[in-house]
């Protein structure tokens, strides 16, 4: 009896799964529109008008740049009359790939995710996006494997991506590191085979070579919690250590700092990536020598990129690449402008949004599109809200 | 006469205990003795390994007993993370007593589950990881996370070794001068005859949570000022946490030549010695897990097979004598 | 001995889902009383200990303690009752001293203000191991560093930690030797002489005759007959506890000479190894080797290494056209099959089901294509070995943990004639089971014989070794010191003699 129970179940247990398998296009939840448009699959190149929902895939809300980055994006669906709804998975590939699902299965139809974990999974999304007609755009993320490449740019859902310089950007961190005195540096990644990672960190070292710094060593730590004794370790084997070069986790700044002042070092010269709290402090007492954040815009971009398409105004018929510079924050007063004008409130307004979108701003262009997004600095905004 | 061989078997256990450090130690004294072959150096490592030091402690009751409990880091972060938030309102009172309480109660909690639903240790432990990883996560975005330099007094020195000295104290007591001690341990030799012995053995494991939140309590305090950041983990990313003060646990269990309590002290320094050994000698970052995964098991292993290395070692002996080599 | 009964049980049952275990079992025991209780595997004389001592709760029934309804909770609550219990599986936690397993549950009475006098406890320990047992053990040690007999004595000094009203003793005379048991029997009699009663469980007749004032019988979970000390008659007893006239002697009757050129099936060549030294001997098809020696002269080491489970510091075991023994795997390969004394720790897997015990070392001969093993070939191989052995069983699929001991040992014999041994290496093959399974046993022993396999039989108890061998090896000090053959004026005098 038993067994054949067992039996009855793994075939229940298999019909179902060949069920959800199957070309399902009904949405998991109501629709929040009555237009007609938010739950039928979109037909590329079609117009689309009115409410919308925007999905946005991200690992969470725990740090500053998570949130500040899902805030970020919401201003840009708040201001195009959409609906944001965010999915926090994590910091994996199956974690991004569950996350699209959900907003898919949530009525969105517009989605967008960063490849922080690996390309991998890319042609798996644009599958699921070109068979549920659900526009994508990727954020914070350039394509490196040209197979993928050439693969999404056959996707006619697949608008464009966003993303940083940061090649340019590591470049510039470790040139402030250098002027402001260090010469030994330590350089540790977040993880290993990340390209944002890499680039940041090829940048950085770059300009070491160019201006005789050494670097001392280069690791690889992803739980953040072990920054202090690796760091500590190092400056045991290697005392003439007086930089680290931190290509993400900005958060772990102070725990590099309390090591230094462990091992009897007041003098030393942080660069790091990703804003963090406690950032202000530790750039007013000169420990954090530069610190580059505030890309939650590259998340703002390729919502109002994918809003673009989805009315049927593309900013090209081509697929689109945007770049756009880092926030970099140099001292503390630099710090106190990003607070006013970027993390309390929004750094744009609804209206300033809205010239990024051709409904508004029928004059828009690739080109204009990409000059306006260019203006990101620290300057530019205080010059942008003193009018 | 008794005397004197008391006294030569004290110096022989303290010489087993004190054997793997030691010899870490002088190895790499020997092998970088620019940077070993100073006092600031042992102290800096010492130090380190405090921090797995006072959290493995708040796992010796519980792997003493068979129960192995990943949630360890989660239940941390938790803590720290509310005691931070005290602080805010309250300064350091605030933030002692939020870190306590939290971590009892989270504590409490998980070996409620444990002890209510009747599932493995390591399923609970499973559980728990992921329920309070995700309450950090999200009490994180609720408040700023600012270590002051008040509520780092405890992970500084001198505070650092205070509060290590208070917990050894309470923890050597707990383990080895308490009913509660000698009945765990009863628990972890044989669970059915401590049970026929009259032994509780559910309300114990239950009672070896409660003690290890308070010990995981004090660990924490001590931990926030010393790493100095305190981050919200998902994916069971704090799992991470737990694995090597569980280490040293488990050498400190395997030692067998010292009470177990001490026996984490010198596992989490030997670990530390480890750590840093690889970087002294430039090891590839990816392959030091491997290293400290490498001098785990040999170090076990050799434990485990003490007793048939020797016989050999006897029989070699023997049979060179036999040969009269 | 007074009128009034010490301890009383009415009317107890105990079912173990669909096994009656008690059915309305009565008894009394009387102050000054040493009470015997016997029956064959499985009739429910330590289902019956186990509930009197608080491990066990019956279904129905009651007990009175002095007169006075007796509920124990636990077995520590019964001892708090005066209720005391040693049995023959291990009953001390190894990893923890000897002090903390004496006073285990009693931690409150060293403990002030929290803090535990283990100066104290040590102490304490100490005085009652030397009051109690009269030995030397060091109360800090821990109790895993004690041989099997300390350990025994360890449990003893526990269960005296309070004088106990009532004392029972569930089969562990057969794992203790001669000096453990004379302790055993020294405490019963004092006990006996201060007016407590003590419940004595033992398959060995002989002994219960001994040692108790009366017997009671029980026979598949129910109440027999009480013997008196005067009706106390081994024949009489063995037929209550089978419901069967029992003949007297139940080993071999034949007595005939073993061929002298019988074919060699092992060779144990120079073993050296513990406390072995330099022993060699033959093994012949259709012999049965008896080895008889005190239980640490090494009989049991032989066993061991003749299996590969020892490693040989000199010499070799090996059988012809078959090659060297170094390991269990090559044994069994080889043909071989081994019963430890140890049996729930050695010889089976405990906690798995008879089925997966029996089939076990025959997996390979049951694979199909190499790979696949049907659930028909394996309950087809189980029914088989269970059927001829008459195992006493629910079904198949019952854990071996709830078997008595007598069935668990023919569980381990159907594993090794499943696998169509050749060669069997039996260590203490009838300890701790009753007449009835014993006979059975030997019956197939001899059927080995006759089918042409060869026997090694490893035993402390003489009469069997005598009664069933072809040729005995006696051993003393890990060396064969005498060989006897099969002859009817062969005594147990004439062994001990070169045991001792």
């Amino acid at each position: 009896m038993k067994k054949f129970f067992a039996v009855l179940l793994v075939l229940a247990m298999v019909l179902s799964l060949a069920a959800c398998g199957g070309n399902n296009n009904a949405p998991a939840s109501e629709p929040s529109n009555t237009d007609g448009s938010a739950n039928d699959a979109n037909t590329p190149g079609d117009s689309n008008t009115g409410s919308f929902k925007y999905g946005f895939a991200s690992w969470g809300t725990a740090d500053e740049h998570g949130r500040t980055l899902n805030a970020a994006v919401g201003w840009g669906v708040d201001a195009a009359g959409g609906e944001f709804i965010g999915d926090a998975g994590g910091f994996t590939a199956e974690a991004t790939v569950a996350s699209i699902e959900n907003l898919i299965s949530a009525g969105c139809q517009m989605v967008s995710f960063c490849t922080y974990a690996g390309e991998a999974s890319v042609p798996t999304i644009s599958d699921m996006c070109r068979e549920k007609g659900v526009y994508w755009t990727m954020w914070d993320t350039q394509i490196a494997d040209p197979e993928i490449a050439a693969y999404i740019a056959e996707d006619p859902y697949y608008v464009g991506c966003t993303f940083e310089d940061n090649i340019t950007s590591g470049y510039e961190t470790m040139k402030a590191m250098g002027e402001a005195g260090a010469t030994n540096v330590v350089i540790i990644r977040y993880g290993s085979g990340i390209p944002t990672c890499d680039e940041r960190c090829n940048g950085g070292i770059k300009y070491a070579e160019e201006a005789g710094i050494t670097i001392v060593d280069d690791m690889i730590i992803t739980d953040t919690a072990e920054y202090k004794n690796a760091v500590a370790n190092v400056l045991l084997a290697h005392s003439e250590v007086d930089g680290v070069y931190l290509a993400g986790a900005g958060t772990a700044s102070s725990s590099v700092a309390e090591a230094f002042r462990s091992a009897g070092k007041d003098t030393f010269y942080i660069g790091a990536f990703d804003y963090f709290d406690g950032m202000g402090d530790m750039l007013k007492s000169g420990e954090l020598v530069c610190i580059n954040g505030g890309h939650m815009v590259t998340g703002t971009f390729s919502a109002l990129m994918a809003i673009n398409a989805w009315q049927g105004n593309p900013l090209s018929k081509d697929k689109i690449e945007i770049v756009i510079p880092y926030l970099t924050l140099k001292s503390y007063e630099d710090y106190e402008a990003y607070m006013q004008y970027a993390s309390q409130g929004a750094a744009y307004t609804s209206e300033e949004l809205q010239q990024f979108l051709t409904v508004s701003n029928p004059g828009l262009t690739l080109e204009s599109f990409q000059e306006g997004v260019s203006k990101w600095s620290v300057s530019d905004i205080i010059a942008r809200k003193n009018g | 006469m008794k005397d004197k061989m008391d006294v030569k078997a004290i110096v022989k256990r303290a010489a087993c205990t004190l054997a793997l450090p030691v010899l870490l130690y002088a190895a790499m004294c020997a092998l970088r003795p620019d940077v070993y072959l100073n006092g600031s150096a042992l102290v800096t490592l010492f130090k380190q390994s405090l921090s797995y030091t006072l959290v493995g402690w708040s796992m010796v009751f519980g792997m003493s007993c068979g129960l192995f409990d990943f949630s360890v880091g989660a239940r941390y972060l938790v803590a720290a993370l509310f005691g931070i938030h005290m602080s805010q309102y309250f300064g350091v009172p605030g933030f002692v007593l939020g870190v306590l309480l939290s971590s009892l109660l989270l504590a409490g909690l998980t070996g409620a589950i444990f002890a209510g639903l009747k599932i493995p240790s390591i399923i609970t432990g499973f559980a728990a990881l992921l329920i309070f990883e995700s309450a950090a996560a999200i009490y994180q975005t609720k408040f700023s996370v600012i270590i002051t330099e008040n509520i780092s007094i405890f992970g500084r020195s001198p505070g650092i070794y205070i509060m290590t000295a208070i917990t050894f104290v309470i923890v050597y007591i707990l383990f080895n001068r308490t009913k509660f001690g000698y009945q765990i341990k009863a628990i972890g030799g044989n669970e059915k005859v401590a049970r026929s012995m009259g032994i509780k053995a559910v309300r114990l494991k239950v009672l070896t949570y409660v003690v290890g939140g308070l010990i995981l309590g004090l660990a924490a305090l001590c931990k926030v000022g010393f790493d100095q950041s305190v981050r919200a983990m998902t994916n069971m990313a704090s799992m991470s946490a737990a694995f090597t003060p569980m280490m040293a646990v488990m050498i400190g269990l395997y030692l067998g030549s010292c009470n177990p309590v001490v026996g984490v002290i010198v596992g989490s320094f030997s670990i530390s010695v480890v750590s840093s050994a690889m970087v002294a000698m430039g090891i590839n970052y990816r392959l030091q897990n491997v290293f400290i995964g490498v001098f785990l098991v040999i170090f076990i292993g050799y434990k485990t097979n003490a007793g048939r290395i020797k016989a050999l070692f006897q029989r070699k002996t023997a049979g060179r004598q036999a040969l009269g080599v | 001995m007074e009128n009034s009964p010490l301890m009383e049980v009415k009317g107890i049952s105990k079912s173990f889902t669909s096994t009656k275990a008690l059915q309305q079992v009565s008894l009394a025991v009387y102050p000054g009383e040493v009470h015997g209780l016997i029956g064959e595997n499985g009739s429910g004389k330590s289902t019956l200990s186990a509930i009197i001592s608080g491990n066990l709760k019956a279904d129905e029934g009651e007990m009175f303690l002095f007169g006075k309804p007796y509920r124990p909770a636990d077995s520590f609550d019964a001892s708090q009752y005066g209720v005391s219990m040693i049995v023959q599986e291990q009953g001390t936690i190894d990893t923890v001293s000897v002090a903390a397993n004496i006073c285990a549950g009693r931690e409150d009475q060293y403990c002030r203000m929290g803090i535990l006098d283990s100066k104290r406890l040590t102490r304490d320990a100490q005085q009652l191991l030397e009051e109690v047992v009269g030995t030397s053990i060091s109360p800090s040690v821990p109790a895993g560093t004690l041989s099997f007999e300390d350990r025994k004595l360890v449990e003893i000094a526990r269960a005296f930690y309070k004088l106990p009203e009532l004392f029972i003793v569930d089969e562990t005379t057969t794992a203790l030797p001669q000096k453990g048991r004379n302790i055993l029997y020294g405490l019963i009699r004092k006990l006996k002489e201060a007016g407590k009663a003590v419940i004595f469980i033992s398959h060995d007749i002989d002994e219960l005759i001994q040692v108790c004032n009366c017997v009671t019988i029980l026979r598949d979970g129910r109440y027999i007959a009480t013997l008196r000390e005067e009706e106390m008659e081994p024949g009489r007893m063995k037929s209550l506890m089978v419901g069967r006239e029992v003949m007297d002697n139940f080993y071999r009757s034949d007595f005939d000479a073993f061929p002298a050129d019988a074919p060699v099936s092992l060779e144990v060549r120079n073993i050296s190894t513990g406390i072995l030294k330099d022993v060699s001997f033959d093994l012949h098809k259709g012999e049965i080797l008896g080895l008889a020696g005190l239980s640490d002269c090494g009989i049991h080491e032989v066993g061991k290494a003749v299996f590969g489970l020892r490693e040989l510091e000199a010499g070799c075991v090996q059988i012809p056209g078959k090659g060297k023994i170094t390991s269990p795997h090559r044994a069994i390969q080889a043909g071989m099959g081994f019963m430890s004394k140890d049996r729930d720790t050695e010889s089976m897997l405990i906690t798995l089901n008879i089925q997966e015990n029996i089939v076990l070392p025959s997996l390979g001969d049951l694979q199909k294509l190499g790979f696949f093993i049907t659930p028909r070939s394996e309950k087809e191989l189980a029914e088989k070995w269970c059927s001829r052995l008459s195992v006493k069983m629910r079904d198949l699929e019952q854990s071996c943990a709830e078997l008595s001991g007598g069935n668990k040992q023919k569980i381990v014999l159907a594993k090794w004639l499943g696998n169509n041994s050749d060669i069997f290496v039996l260590d203490c093959p009838t300890r701790g089971i009753d007449i009835g399974v014993k006979e059975t046993i030997y019956r197939i022993i001899e059927d080995l014989k006759r089918e042409g396999k060869s026997i090694i039989m490893i035993s402390e108890e003489l009469p069997e070794v005598i009664g069933m061998s072809d040729r005995i090896l006696v051993l003393k000090d890990g060396e064969i010191v005498k060989s006897f053959d099969r002859s009817p004026e062969l005594s147990e005098s004439d062994v001990i003699h070169y045991m001792i």
